[in-house]
């Protein structure tokens, strides 16, 4: 039965939906083996949302190699309305060129939704990262189209805690655990979810933080 | 050289309607005592009215008929404007009449790749200002003249042929008196060609030699130079509205118009504007200023466009406007640009600014900044805002979360403990941060990194003072 299913597998003609995302999309390495090698690394064109369980639990550090990577590029890295101030000196400790990074304080949830189209739209970001008060299906359908306008790295995080409903975005993931070992569920993704969480070990963080 | 007339047959109506239309049908209409009607917009025409007409006539076929007097001062002051903007397609624009423009284009037809295109572009760029155009190509500016004025909107690049077409024109082309025109009509003379082919000697001797030279001009048997239109130094462009508009994007329909009329000013001298104004008057002439600031020079009517529209919604105008001016109060030289085939880095970096100009124009100038790291110790103060771009300083490799809080935020203590969603354990330090003295702002501070049983990471502070109190400053997210 078990050798049946291998040779059929390996059949050319048999697509199977988990390698269509890795074959379709450009993206960009994430820095953690275990998340590239599950999902190929970052999407760029596709929007992300990004769930936190709480705060503190490294949910920024997932993405500062990637956003290090991206810097190397003249393009603007865009952070819309961070909840707190994003700390200059640990960007710059992370390798990211602090010259592309653009912060921007929209005053209203509008303010909010249309810079980070803006954004997204205009090609001259590399990255995008917003922190909406609140999402509808609406925005994120026009966030998704100014994705694949532009091509970027495009990801929300939702607020702290909340839970993940059912919504157009191509990519939704859980982030869990805590900074030197994050625990990321993908819960949706191009070709379905994966079925156990990953477990990134942040080398960095380990070691300063003294914990095993 | 090659001259090509454009000629402005709808000009004294469309001096009202550039900036959109009139909800009822419209004539522009002069002339003393029993005015005539000069020229009618569309509605007016679909109710049979036509140019000639006796007013008292239009009024019959159209009670509601909005009737404005001729404006040709406006005319004379539009013309100009439209003058600025030809000065992109070449440098000797020369102003004829009253509704036509004069341009050398000879000069011009290699960098625009040749007269078809050219003369394409033109007309064009011409119905995008709200302008309709006859355009009209030839060897001599007068002949040029004669063929776009009456009517004849025809290329004709070779002296040879020259006299073929002109010779077919009504006389009444000339610039003579009411007098002379009787008289050719007498004399049973309707057509250049006719009058062309009469003895030379005999019609100077009849009709005066000036007559005559007009003749050998167009055709290109005299000399026949042309006073060049000088530029003024600044741009300032008017647009009255056929009717008062509160509307945002209907004031902006208007102020794209300005903005293609500066572009082409802006291009013929290769410069940009830095600073623009507009400047909208109301029904009691009071005015409303939108200025639009931008970092690199720039005359892309696309971009000034969203600019505009981003200010003039962030503006509270007090009344409906009746009028509007564009004004560039800051121009500076463009850098002269290769095209390249792929993207370049400089490209990139100047397109990446008009997004950081868009941004600003709606949420405000310091709602758009960048991050640079300052040498201090003391963590509050070791990053600044900084201007999107500015290229960053380096500093040591410390351990510091990704948020800081703006504001430290005191700790509950439980047992001594500090406290945040659960007890937190010390995970490093202390490092001591011990500093500031001089300038009162003087920190006495052990950083530790703890954590609470949900794994969640912070970097807290305890003061040095007596008090000893537990501060979060930062978030390890």
């Amino acid at each position: 039965m078990s050798a049946a299913l291998d040779t059929l597998l390996h059949n050319a003609a048999v697509w199977r939906g988990s390698e269509h995302s890795r074959a379709e999309s450009e993206s960009i390495p994430s820095g953690f083996d275990t998340f590239d090698n599950a999902l190929g690394g970052w999407p760029l064109g596709a929007l992300i949302e990004l769930i936190t369980a709480r705060e503190g639990i490294g949910e920024l550090s997932v993405l500062l190699p990637a956003l290090a990577r991206l810097s190397k590029d003249e393009r603007w890295i865009a952070l819309i309305n961070p909840p707190y101030i994003p700390y200059a000196p640990a960007l710059f400790h992370a390798g990211i060129d602090l010259a592309k990074i653009v912060v921007i304080r929209a005053p209203g949830a509008a303010d909010v939704l249309w810079s980070m189209e803006q954004a997204l739209r205009s090609g001259t970001c590399s990255a995008v990262l917003g922190w909406p008060a609140a999402m509808t299906e609406q925005a994120i359908r026009r966030l998704q189209l100014a994705t694949e306008t532009g091509r970027a790295l495009g990801a929300y995080f939702t607020q702290p805690g909340a839970t993940a409903r059912p919504s157009p975005v191509p990519y939704r993931l859980r982030i869990g655990g805590s900074i030197d070992d994050i625990r990321i569920e993908v819960l949706k993704r191009r070709g379905g979810g994966l079925s156990s969480p990953l477990h990134l070990t942040n080398a960095f963080y380990r070691q300063c933080c003294g914990c095993a | 050289m090659l001259w090509l007339c454009l000629n402005f047959p709808r000009l004294p109506i469309e001096v009202f309607l550039r900036a959109g239309t009139s909800p009822e049908p419209l004539v522009v209409a002069g002339g003393g005592n029993a005015p005539l009607v000069i020229a009618c917009d569309e509605r007016a025409a679909a109710a049979g009215i036509r140019s000639g007409m006796a007013l008292s006539a239009a009024y019959a076929l159209s009670p509601q008929l909005i009737v404005l007097t001729r404006d040709t001062k406006a005319e004379q002051s539009c013309l100009e404007q439209i003058a600025l903007w030809a000065l992109q397609f070449t440098s000797q624009v020369s102003l004829l009449a009253s509704d036509s423009l004069l341009l050398e284009i000879g000069a011009s037809l290699k960098l625009f790749g040749g007269l078809d295109t050219l003369c394409k572009r033109i007309n064009e760029s011409a119905a995008q200002l709200g302008f309709d155009t006859l355009v009209a190509v030839a060897p001599t500016p007068r002949g040029a003249h004669w063929l776009a004025g009456a009517g004849f909107g025809v290329i004709v690049e070779q002296h040879k042929t020259l006299r073929h077409h002109l010779d077919r024109l009504p006389v009444t082309c000339l610039n003579a008196d009411a007098d002379t025109f009787k008289s050719l009509a007498r004399a049973g003379i309707r057509s250049i060609g006719q009058l062309a082919s009469l003895p030379r000697d005999a019609l100077a001797r009849r009709f005066g030699q000036r007559l005559l030279d007009q003749l050998y001009r167009a055709f290109g048997d005299l000399p026949d130079p042309q006073p060049a239109f000088t530029p003024p130094s600044s741009f300032a462009a008017h647009l009255a509205l056929p009717s008062p508009v509160s509307d945002a994007e209907a004031l902006l329909f208007g102020a794209h118009r300005l903005i293609l009329q500066m572009t082409g000013y802006l291009s013929a001298g290769n410069a940009g504007v830095t600073r623009l104004r507009l400047a909208l008057e109301d029904e009691d002439r009071k005015k409303t200023d939108v200025i639009v600031a931008l970092s690199i020079p720039s005359r892309d009517p696309k971009h000034l466009l969203n600019l505009l529209r981003e200010r003039l919604s962030q503006t509270r105008l007090p009344a409906r406007s009746e009028a509007m001016t564009l004004e560039a109060l800051d121009i500076a030289q463009l850098a002269p640009r290769n095209f390249s085939f792929l993207p370049d880095a400089a490209h990139v970096r100047e397109e990446r600014v008009t997004l950081v100009e868009r941004l600003r124009a709606r949420l405000g100038n310091d709602a758009v900044h960048g991050l640079s790291l300052f040498p201090d110790a003391r963590p509050e103060f070791a990053w600044h805002e900084s201007e999107p771009g500015a290229v960053a300083q380096s500093g040591p490799p410390l351990l510091r979360p990704a948020w800081l809080l703006q504001h430290p935020r005191r700790l509950k203590l439980h047992d001594g403990h500090p406290w945040l969603d659960g007890e937190l354990r010390i995970l490093d330090g202390p490092e001591r941060i011990e500093t500031g003295w001089w300038d009162g702002d003087d920190v006495m501070r052990d950083y530790f990194v703890a954590r609470n049983d949900n794994g969640a990471t912070f970097w807290i502070y305890r003061e040095r003072s007596i008090a000893k109190n537990w501060f979060l400053h930062g978030i390890f997210s």
